[in-house]
């Protein structure tokens, strides 16, 4: 049978080859930093043989509720069998630098993050919309794109009110103001 | 920029020096071997494909978006809609992100129902697939076959859910409802049929010479290649890994059964399709073992009508019928999520293809699509 997954302190490793500041919870597997500091961060999870994480399962950001940026990284390491969530904070230049050099997968998630939430990889081979159009104007899950406010593709502003029927003076809301308070 | 990871580069490899004028394919988004909307936008020299790019977002439907704006109930049937073809993974995937923020015990007995729902679910999802990897091999008949046999496991979840497709059957803290006497008789009847129905399979399809001679040593991905693409699900066992999150990292009441895994030697387009086999026949013995051992008690957990967890952040995953189904879910408090990010195994899976049919002929193209199981609803989301 093959063992299931380990869960190891990686405290004394981290103190050992990291040298700048970092927040990092050994009950949660959760490791803290801002972004600036992911270039000197990949290649010791990559390369240190105590780490070893060659699995990058899954990237994707999000936003905190004062507007600051997050960048999510779940490794694994296939090889000696425990896991990492690392969060990076994003700088106001929204410039995150990219992780394809280490690993393969990066490349689509990375996409699809600059997708949804506007963050530029800086090193990515093709740093293009994934899902959407290339000339949509918004980044829809920031939080200051509101769905319900999208009446019409007019409200969008950008490239898709060339693609929009001319308003009318009075929109018909698509959904009601009862229905709006529900959700 | 990215390292070929061992990966044979066919393109390179050729004997002959005869290239033609390159030639820029276009496929689908509207094609009957897509398997739903995908377009492929293809660079081939002669009939050699020298590159392929897929192009995403025909189905997307912002449905992350949508979760930040619905109540935890209401996203069950919301993500159902994402892989439409194992609803009953989707099902689980909100109801075991929710249970981890909350960090409620579910009760034994629903759990043993849900493993025994996944599994169906893995079943009837396979079955879909060999049938669409018979159907774009150029087979018709194993489609009549696969589909009968899926159509017994659809009335089994018809029979607990109501429902044929998009279940919404397991919620927050445990099941819409018990199962009762006559599902159990009806899958042990299943179960014994079965085993005997898939060896019918291997005789009529698995060991034809024609589907062999076109998925031997077609579609290669390496072993080192399938961990740096995070491929999961029967991509990464075909490939010679050993990692089902079943058995490595355990969810539910996995571990109190016994069962195989099974992987691959050369990770080409047969031995995805013999790991998809087998773990056909190890769902079956896991679905007959909860079965045996099923427990007594409630079928749910006891939770107030709004489901409100407390702050945080979780990342839940599962095998799910196309590989690692995860949840980054992120509650600020209140009765919504905050952030709900789900890892779609196809959309991982699918950015290997282009590595995969470089160098390979055309037709080999249809067939390594297919041996990936790509659900466009999972892929757009």
């Amino acid at each position: 049978m093959t063992p299931t997954l380990n869960k190891p302190d990686f405290a004394p490793i981290l103190v050992e080859r990291i040298k700048f500041p970092y927040e990092y919870d050994a009950s949660r597997q959760i490791l803290r930093l801002d972004a600036e500091h992911l270039p000197s961060l990949f290649p010791v999870l990559k390369g240190d043989e105590r780490l070893a994480f060659d699995y990058l399962r899954g990237l994707t950001g999000k936003e905190q509720p004062e507007g600051v940026y997050h960048v999510v990284y779940m490794l694994a390491s296939i090889s000696l069998r425990h896991d990492l969530l690392v969060v990076a904070k994003a700088p106001e230049s929204m410039q995150v630098p990219s992780a394809t050099p280490y690993w393969a997968s990066a490349d689509w998630l990375e996409r699809e993050t600059y997708d949804m939430f506007g963050i530029v990889f800086t090193g990515h081979p093709d740093l293009r919309r994934i899902y959407m159009e290339e000339t949509v104007s918004f980044f829809p899950l920031r939080k200051s794109f509101k769905v319900l406010q999208v009446v019409n593709l007019y409200d969008l502003g950008g490239a898709e009110r060339d693609f929009a029927k001319p308003k009318k003076e009075t929109p018909k809301p698509a959904v009601s103001a009862k229905d709006a308070e529900k959700l | 920029m990215n390292p070929l990871y061992g990966q044979p580069d066919l393109m390179e490899k050729r004997q002959d020096d005869l290239h033609t004028q390159e030639l820029t394919l276009n496929v689908g988004p509207q094609h009957p071997s897509t398997h739903g909307v995908l377009r492929l936008v293809i660079v081939s020299d002669g009939e050699i494909i020298k590159s392929v790019e897929p192009h995403l977002g025909f189905l997307h439907r912002g449905m992350e978006k949508n979760s930040e704006s619905r109540e935890y109930r209401m996203l069950v049937p919301l993500w159902d809609r994402a892989d439409y073809l194992s609803a009953m993974h989707m099902d689980y995937m909100v109801s075991s992100a929710a249970e981890a923020l909350m960090e409620i015990e579910v009760p034994r007995r629903a759990e043993y129902i849900r493993v025994i729902m996944l599994e169906l679910q893995r079943i009837a999802s396979h079955l879909f697939w060999f049938a669409s990897i018979a159907l774009d091999s150029g087979a018709t008949t194993p489609m009549f076959y696969a589909f009968r046999e899926r159509e017994k496991v659809i009335d089994l979840l018809e029979l607990v859910s109501g429902a044929r497709l998009l279940y919404n059957y397991i919620r927050p803290g445990g099941l819409r409802n018990d199962i009762d006497a006559r599902f159990i008789e009806n899958t042990s009847k299943f179960l014994k049929t079965f085993p005997a129905y898939l060896d019918e399979c291997e005789q009529i399809y698995s060991g034809n010479a024609i589907f062999i001679n076109r998925a031997r040593k077609v579609g290669v991905l390496t072993k080192e290649a399938a961990i740096a693409y995070a491929a999961s699900g029967p991509v990464l066992r075909g490939s010679g890994v050993p990692w089902d999150l079943r058995k490595d990292e355990p969810y539910s009441v996995y571990p109190e059964f016994s069962f195989d895994i099974p992987i691959g030697e050369n990770g080409d387009v047969l031995d995805r399709y013999q790991v998809r086999f087998y773990e056909m026949r190890m769902s079956a013995e896991i679905v007959r073992q909860a079965l045996e051992g099923l427990p007594e008690g409630g079928h749910t957990a006891k939770l107030p009508s709004v489901i409100k967890p407390k702050a945080g952040e979780v990342y839940v995953r599962q095998e799910a019928s196309r590989g690692e189904l995860g949840c980054y879910l992120v509650s600020e408090g209140g009765s919504k999520p905050w952030r709900f990010h789900v890892r779609p195994p196809s959309f991982v899976n699918l950015a290997a293809l282009n590595k995969m049919a470089r160098g390979h002929l055309f037709a080999d193209l249809i067939m390594i699509f297919a041996s990936l199981d790509v659900v466009l609803g999972d892929v757009d989301k």
